[in-house]
């Protein structure tokens, strides 16, 4: 067990370790630097010189990677030009919003996959499988959604990015349900005349949960991009938000710390998702030792 | 559990989607549009009036023909391979997927084929210049199905009621000057009266004719998705089959590559790319390209050691047949399917990200129309005039919609 995530851990620290580099050279080798994004071109270039000196952009740029990797080790993602203030006190305060919004979504998807899963199940008639497919191949509907339900209040953003995830969910679900009702273990209970919905959650449903949990890391990370568009238009004072209005202010230092912000999270929750699926199945725990 | 679709099962029929999808990529719409009308009414406008007629025509005029009749035979043969596919289903090996679920494939296919229609023809079929404001006064804002009564100089409909000539005279001008915004129709034809036109989906805050903006915003949509998808699937597939063909520490390397890439959220590092990088249409196709090939790299690398696995393989193998002959005769063409299934679901997520990143408004910038930034454009009016980004957003779910049925995703859950 220990040894499962020690090597989760391993993973996860040399993906941020890449997400790190990726977004550091992205951000030092296209045009445009500091000093000439804020420096009027009248200035003498021995000022421009001095700034670049000031945020240490005259060094190799090896350097320049290992302290900028230390900067972030101690929490230090820069300072943000438009709103003067340090960026990660500006993200610890906007993150708050943006997780509340994910989790109550994460939690909505996972609820609505398993109850329409749930009455597909007790009805296995093809009429509803057509409908229920149908809608499940509307991802898009939140579209539509965002466009008529402006008006409305907080449980709407929530739904917005939950309903597509909970569709994409429920498709994947069904596929594993499928799989396992025809299992021996389920064949047995329904011979023992248990109830359709006692054979559903305590039979079914812990087998078939434990692929969708590995998804529901992965969809984090859609939803934070969900999550981008969504507070832009119910105005909600989160992350998705900071990042738009940091990108039309050209404010990099804050840009960079909200890509980096949700590389990290989505890559810390596939982490969670992994080992939370070995802590839960048994047969992953085996195989490691094996 | 094996992924199906009406498309992916037939190889004609793929190989000709793609070439029509090059070919609309390559010639370009309004061209095409234009030339294929000034083709046709070539023969009615030289009976007409020959000496002026002859005096448009130069070798210019001649290759964007040329281009049209390759795009009328590519479609009639796509139109061609589709017939056959559902109406000779079961006595074809290749339509053996003719099965339950691909009325939803040719319901998803036939939507987007008049999509496709819609998009290429838009200049003829829009009532409006998508940009044209008329009297503000008069036409700001009005809800569907109310009537424009326009000044004189704001008419570029009529188009194709005109005389042989004249439509023949103002598609030959657009082809030869290249320059002017949109095709041939909308230039003013003299001789015609003005004629009050409806709004069918009624006008946006700055007066412009919704039903046009959105077809022609549909060609945006279609142009940006598919020169999108093109090099994605250039990219994807160079390093999945790499990945999936060579193995060992190549593959451990690049599968790790992509796991980082994916790790970011990608919406994100579009944004930030598109910040630093500034946005142009050329810029915004490249910049999706790059963050969107890792899923199509990840599937392809995945069905290539799963097939590696089967039994033919084996057999060449043990027949003494080169690993690179393994690959492009065996392994190659049985991803193809998957392929395919995967790059019209990578359209759509491409759609929707070309979509979102207009309205936030940073894809294509708002004068030109497109769905994301007419989306965008309506919030400010949204609780007065909701047909603003309804409609829009109701033309991009049916869109992704019809991609989903076309891909027959439900079927391939499982994997």
């Amino acid at each position: 067990m220990v040894k499962i995530i020690l090597r989760k851990l391993a993973v996860a620290l040399a993906l941020v370790i890449g997400l790190t580099t990726l977004v550091f050279f992205i951000s030092r080798l296209l045009p445009g630097d500091p000093a000439t994004l804020f420096l009027s071109p009248q200035v003498p270039p021995q000022v421009a010189d001095h700034l670049r000196e000031q945020f240490g952009l005259s060094k190799p740029m090896l350097q320049q990677y290992v302290s900028w990797l230390n900067g972030i080790v101690r929490g230090e993602l820069g300072y943000s030009f438009s709103l003067h203030r340090d960026v990660t006190s500006i993200l610890l305060e906007t993150i708050p919003y943006t997780m509340l919004l994910a989790t109550c979504a994460v939690f909505l998807e996972f609820l609505l996959a398993i109850l329409s899963v749930y009455f597909l199940f007790r009805r296995q008639s093809v009429g509803l499988d057509k409908v229920f497919s149908y809608c499940t191949n509307a991802d898009s509907f939140s579209f539509v959604h965002r466009q008529t339900d402006l008006l409305l209040h907080l449980i709407l953003p929530v739904c917005t990015i939950a309903i597509p995830g909970a569709a994409g969910m429920s498709r994947f679900l069904k596929a594993t349900v499928t799989q396992i009702s025809s299992s021996e273990h389920v064949l047995f209970a329904q011979s023992q005349g248990q109830s359709v919905s006692r054979v559903y959650f305590c039979s079914v449903l812990p087998g078939a949960m434990l692929p969708v949990l590995t998804l529901g890391g992965l969809e984090l990370g859609m939803l934070l991009a969900g999550a981008l568009i969504t507070e832009q238009i119910f105005s909600l004072p989160g992350m998705g938000r900071l990042t738009v209005a940091a990108l039309f202010a050209r404010d990099y230092p804050l840009l960079i710390g909200c890509t980096m912000t949700a590389g990290i999270v989505v890559i810390l929750s596939n982490m969670l998702a992994d080992i939370l699926h070995a802590v839960i199945d048994p047969r992953i725990r085996l195989n490691a030792h094996a | 559990m094996r992924r199906k679709s009406l498309i992916a099962g037939h190889p004609v029929g793929m190989m000709l989607l793609l070439g029509v999808l090059v070919g609309a990529t390559i010639l370009r719409w309004r061209i095409i549009t234009a030339s294929a009308i000034s083709f046709a009414t070539f023969p009615f406008a030289y009976i007409e009036n020959h000496t002026r007629t002859l005096s448009i025509v130069s070798i210019d005029v001649a290759d964007h023909w040329l281009a049209a009749i390759v795009w009328v035979i590519v479609i009639g043969l796509l139109c061609r391979s589709l017939y056959q596919t559902i109406f000779t289903a079961g006595r074809t090996v290749g339509s053996s997927v003719f099965d339950g679920r691909s009325k939803e494939a040719t319901v998803g296919l036939l939507f987007l084929l008049t999509l496709f229609f819609g998009a290429s023809t838009a200049p003829i079929l829009a009532p409006m210049d998508p940009l044209s404001q008329g009297d503000l006064f008069l036409t700001r804002m009005m809800s569907p199905f109310s009537k424009l009564s326009l000044e004189e100089n704001d008419i570029p409909m009529v188009a194709v009621s005109g005389s042989p000539a004249a439509v023949f005279e103002s598609a030959a001008l657009f082809l030869l000057e290249r320059d002017s915004r949109y095709a041939a129709p909308s230039l003013p034809l003299p001789g015609k009266n003005v004629t009050p036109c409806v709004a069918i989906l009624g006008t946006d805050d700055y007066g412009r004719d919704i039903f046009s903006r959105v077809l022609y915003g549909s060609r945006y949509s279609l142009d940006v998705g598919i020169c999108v998808l093109l090099l994605s699937l250039l990219a994807g597939s160079l390093v999945g089959y790499s990945a999936g063909y060579f193995g060992g520490w190549i593959d451990v390397l690049l599968m790790r590559f992509c796991d980082v890439l994916l790790s970011i959220p990608s919406l994100f590092i579009t944004i930030a790319l598109m910040a630093f990088l500034g946005g142009s249409i050329p810029m915004l196709i490249m910049i999706l390209g790059i963050t969107g090939w890792m899923g199509i790299a990840r599937i392809i690398r995945g069905e290539v050691l799963h097939i590696r696995e089967r039994e033919f393989v084996l057999a060449a193998e043990l027949l003494g047949v080169p690993s690179w002959r393994i690959m492009k005769d065996h392994i190659l063409p049985h991803t193809y399917p998957v392929l395919m299934t995967a790059s019209v679901l990578q359209l759509g997520n491409i759609i929707l990200a070309e979509a979102s990143l207009s309205f936030l408004g940073l894809g294509i910038r708002p004068p030109t129309p497109s769905w994301g930034n007419m989306i965008g454009d309506s919030l400010a009016n949204l609780s007065t005039a909701w047909w603003i980004g309804v409609f829009p957003g109701a033309s991009l779910s049916l869109l992704l919609i019809a991609l989903h049925l076309l891909s027959g995703q439900e079927q391939c859950t499982a994997n």
